[in-house]
């Protein structure tokens, strides 16, 4: 069976069930439907038996007896335990089938990371290296995908307990504090959808929502994202540092709240005396060196050319020659700036 | 033996054998404990329900209907709470956190058997009491402490955490340790309650039963209250290991649950599930008993497959050990274990599905009346029916993904919880308030009541399977309008189902006041309790019952007309005795016979 043809052909939603955006999302409209189909089955059976039995049996003077009926017939009970015993075993392995599929991942999948906190989402797409565009509260947060290709969630959680539920696909699971938790899909028909978290957590829990855009295909995908990045560019310079920091990477190494990571803090960065920045030079040579313009540029472009005292050489951060556009850098050194010693943190907004 | 043996005047009972407040709460009588519960229970579901209807009235408007300008603080946190419709989110959180922790640890989980099962299970053994009476009343006061311990917290605490209490949510920010710590103490101080009344319980089915009741000649009921028991006394201690292990991760800082601490907020749901699925069986195993009794009564005929109900409710009770994983199909356990709940879940769907066809085969060819407690009964069967068969959609993997934690669920456990367990508690109440109070009500507004609560119900109810398999979250405060009709058509339900326990109240107060004295066997029931008087002396019977055959056999039974109710020929010897301590006649002197 064609499952994308038969996803197209259901696009439009049933009255039980929102539109269908996968192949694994149809093949659990199919249970969804067969249980339903059971249920009836069942109710009606039931329900029509005892209207039946309460209109044919009504006492109709307050002393009649009952007619005769056995109390028990062993086969009648065997019957009707082995039935629903077989139904059950049959249910639960097409359940489990299909769970498998919604479960495992195919081997190659597009990646995106999601962080889940009170109460938004945050979308990064280390791949193809973009911030989403939940960055600050203001922001309607947006899961962006392309058609057609299997993408994965890698999610966890800032505080407490989320979970990321997209109706269309079918799917949810929970984003856990501490851990790492998957969920993959792939969308079929482009369009925007909403996610929800379906995890009680707190105060604005309900409108911890987002949206899901499906782009039909990889370039439009990819398109969009130039789109997006170009609009970054047009911030406040100190707003694309920002955001170079946490969309870039430099994040995972780089803290701003002082502590020491696998490289230095930003934090108190800018401005330090050369006395107390002291660097190993190519030569080998450990001496003091002052930070301003130059020295940023220089590690970001060529880390390797000098390595603050005290952490791995060679350095463990990547070059990020090319990768960051001169706007972006000068980005960088207005947000260190504002992380310096004399300067206040970052206020948003 | 005669009646005059018992030495208290004709007409002498259970409720005016002593007088005054102090004679009630320090009795032992199992009757007037069990009134006290029931008394309680009914006063939070009140309370309950009142929460309820605020949360569907708030829940009329969705999201958009409302401008919302949202402003932030410095730290990106919403700075203030726009009010939707009624009320805030914050006190929409704490509205739903109090009607589902009283609705389940206040309400379901004690009424029918520390209320009705207090009252009618020793008669139905014909015993005097309990095996002990004074455990009993330390089991009400427990409940008593435990609820004002439960209430502070979560009132004065403000706790919005839902009564599933999930880490790290519960253990951080706007909830405090200590309230957490305080909400659990109060729910083990209420499970040790029940602890003590399931042992009682226990202790009383196995060493009370008249001579000749052998086990499979218990009244279904028992069996039900046997099984209850038995999931009580095993499943509340994991919900004090579970409170012992939260205040040592807070005193030694040893990191349980907490991620902060190194711990695994995961764990805490497989410990809070591990009590909290057994006491679903705790609240529908005791409904599946009373429903029993009503259906075979009004149906005039004994119970088909009697054994089988039997064993399936003793089945329940040890299969519900083994599911409570359904609950974490979404929370990253593996899906190994996965396999292992879904396929264990199914075999709590069998039990179930034998008890509905028993039901049904003893409906057939009955003679079936529909005072009162038939239409709960019937109602019961039909409910129940649709809260079990949509079980099937959490029980298999594929279809319980998207549909967890949606409002498909919150329809599934209402089906499940309220139409299906606590209208059998209101059929038991009807069924057995000429017993307890010794006054017949108004049949017919009775009646009303009950279809106006059945259609409410499902109108209230059924909605939400809609909206859930659309995609509507639980516990949402704000929704997109596509959901708003659905919200509308289950809130004016609630209306319609919330005037309908209002009748059903109004009729029972009306019959303490006007109603007519009650015979002692208004039904026409078989079981032990209608061969005394209603209300029954405090001794509950006036000759030691002796049973020579199963529980429901209508046929020795002759109707005397709608003022006398029905005679059994077997108790014929008592019978006199029993009229005329009804009547407070003054005495007959056949009542004089040692045959047994
Ligand atoms: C008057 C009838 C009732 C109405 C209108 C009603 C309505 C509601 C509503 C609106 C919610 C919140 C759903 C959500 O957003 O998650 C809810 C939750 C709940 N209700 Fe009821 N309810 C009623 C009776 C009952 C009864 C009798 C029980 C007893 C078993 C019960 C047990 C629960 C539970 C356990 C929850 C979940 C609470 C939670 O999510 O923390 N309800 N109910
Ligand atoms: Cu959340």
């Amino acid at each position: 069976m064609n499952w994308a043809l038969f996803a197209s052909d259901l696009k439009d939603k049933t009255y039980w069930l929102p539109a269908q955006l996968s192949k694994e999302a149809a093949e659990t409209d199919v249970h969804f439907y067969l249980l339903y189909w059971l249920n009836v089955f069942f109710f009606v059976g039931i329900f029509g038996l005892v209207v039946y039995f309460c209109v044919k049996y009504r006492r109709r003077t307050p002393d009649q007896k009952p007619l005769p009926a056995p109390s028990h017939n062993t086969v009648l009970e065997l019957v009707w335990s082995i039935i629903p015993s077989l139904i059950c075993i049959g249910l639960f392995y097409i359940g489990f089938m299909v769970y498998q599929d919604l479960m495992q991942p195919p081997r190659e999948t597009f990646k995106i990371n999601v962080v889940g906190g009170k109460w938004n989402w945050e979308f990064t797409y280390p791949q193809t290296g973009l911030l989403g565009t939940s960055d600050g509260p203001e922001a309607l947060p947006e899961l962006h995908v392309p058609a057609n290709i299997p993408i994965e969630l890698v999610m966890t959680s800032k505080d407490v307990i989320h979970s990321l539920y997209i109706p269309v696909l079918r799917t949810k699971k929970d984003v856990v504090p501490g851990r790492y938790s998957k969920l993959w899909f792939n969308a079929q028909i482009p369009g925007t959808y909403n996610i929800y978290c379906a995890e009680y957590c707190g105060t604005s829990h309900s409108e911890m929502t987002a949206k899901l855009v499906v782009h039909e295909n990889m370039a439009k995908f990819l398109e969009w994202q130039k789109r997006k990045e170009q609009e970054i560019d047009n911030k406040k310079p100190v707003e694309l540092g920002e955001y170079v920091w946490k969309a870039k990477g430099c994040r995972g190494c780089h803290s701003i709240d002082g502590s020491t990571g696998t490289g230095p803090t930003f934090k108190g960065l800018w401005g330090m005396p050369a006395e107390e920045h002291k660097t190993w030079k190519t030569t080998g040579s450990l001496t003091p060196t002052k930070v301003d313009e130059n020295y940023i540029r220089m590690s970001i472009n060529e880390p390797n050319d000098e390595v603050r005292e005290g952490f791995a050489r060679p350095s463990a951060m990547p070059s990020y020659k090319g990768r960051l556009s001169d706007k972006q850098i000068a980005g960088v050194i207005e947000y260190l700036k504002t992380l310096g010693r004399d300067s206040q943190p970052p206020v948003k907004q | 033996m005669s009646h005059e043996s018992n030495g208290y005047p004709p007409g002498d009972n259970y409720l005016n054998r002593t007088k005054g407040f102090l004679s009630w709460i320090t009795t032992l009588d199992h009757k007037r404990i069990g009134m006290m519960y029931l008394g309680s229970v009914l006063f939070f579901f009140l309370i309950g329900g009142a929460f309820a209807i605020a949360l569907r009235t708030e829940l009329l408007t969705p999201k958009d209907s409302v401008q919302m300008p949202q402003q932030y603080d410095a730290k990106g946190n919403p700075a203030s709470f726009p009010k939707k419709f009624l009320f805030e989110k914050d006190t929409y959180n704490k509205l739903f956190t109090l009607h589902g922790a009283i609705m389940v640890f206040l309400v379901i989980i004690p009424s029918i058997p520390a209320s009705l099962g207090n009252f009618v299970l020793p008669i139905m053994l014909g015993a005097k009491d309990v095996a002990f009476p004074r455990l009993n009343l330390w089991s009400y006061y427990l409940y008593i402490i435990g609820t004002v311990c439960f209430l502070i917290t979560l009132a004065v605490g403000q706790l919005d955490t839902g009564w599933t209490f999930y880490t790290p949510y519960s253990s951080s920010s706007a909830n405090s340790n200590t309230n957490v710590i305080m909400a659990t103490m109060g729910a083990f101080i209420l499970g040790f309650s029940s602890i003590f009344t399931g042992i009682n319980f226990l202790v009383t089915i196995h060493t009370m039963r008249p001579a000749g009741m052998t086990w499979f000649r218990m009244p279904l009921l028992l069996w039900a209250l046997y099984a209850t028991s038995v999931i009580q006394v095993l499943a509340t201690p994991v919900l004090g290991i579970t409170l012992l292990m939260l205040i040592v991760e807070r005193a030694l800082q040893i990191g349980i649950f907490d991620p902060a601490l190194g711990g695994d907020p995961v764990l805490f749901q497989h410990f809070f599930w591990f009590y909290s699925h057994p006491a679903v069986y705790i609240m529908i195993v005791p409904g599946m008993g009373v429903a029993s009794e009503l259906i075979s009564t009004f149906s005039r005929k004994t119970i088909f497959g009697y054994r089988q109900i039997a064993l399936s409710s003793v089945g329940l009770a040890l299969i519900g050990f083994l599911v409570w994983g359904h609950h974490l199909f979404t929370s990253t356990q593996s899906d190994i274990a996965n396999m292992i709940f879904s396929f264990l879940t199914f075999f709590v769907a069998i039990p179930s599905a034998i008890k509905v066809f028993n039901w049904l085969a003893t409906l057939y060819k009955g003679s079936i009346s529909f005072e009162t407690p038939m239409l709960y009964g019937l109602s019961f069967i039909v409910i129940f029916t649709i809260g079990g068969l949509t079980g099937l959609f959490h029980a298999t993997l594929s279809t319980s993904i998207p549909l967890h934690d949606t409002y498909f669920v919150v329809a599934h456990f209402h089906y499940v919880m309220m139409g299906s367990a606590l209208i059998a508690f209101i059929g038991g109440i009807f069924y057995w308030w000429p017993k307890m109070t010794g006054k017949m009500y108004n049949d017919l507004l009775g009646r009303i009541a009950a279809v106006i609560i059945f259609i409410g119900f499902n109108g209230t109810f059924f909605p939400q399977f809609v909206m859930g398999s659309k995609g509507m979250p639980r516990r949402y405060y704000n929704y997109y309008a596509e959901y708003q009709p659905y919200h509308k058509a289950s809130t004016y339900s609630s209306y319609f189902m919330a005037c309908g326990f209002v009748l059903a109240g109004f009729t029972l107060v009306q019959s303490l006041v006007r109603g007519r004295k009650a015979p002692p066997n208004p039904w026409g029931g078989a079981t032990l309790e209608w061969q005394t008087t209603s209300p029954p002396p405090t001794e509950n019977f006036y000759h030691t019952p002796v049973i020579d055959d199963i529980p429901y056999n209508y046929e020795r039974q002759t109707y005397l007309g709608p003022d006398k109710g029905w005679k059994d020929e077997h108790f014929a010897h008592e019978w006199d005795d029993i009229v005329a301590h009804q009547d407070g006649l003054s005495s007959t002197p056949n009542g004089n016979n040692n045959k047994h």
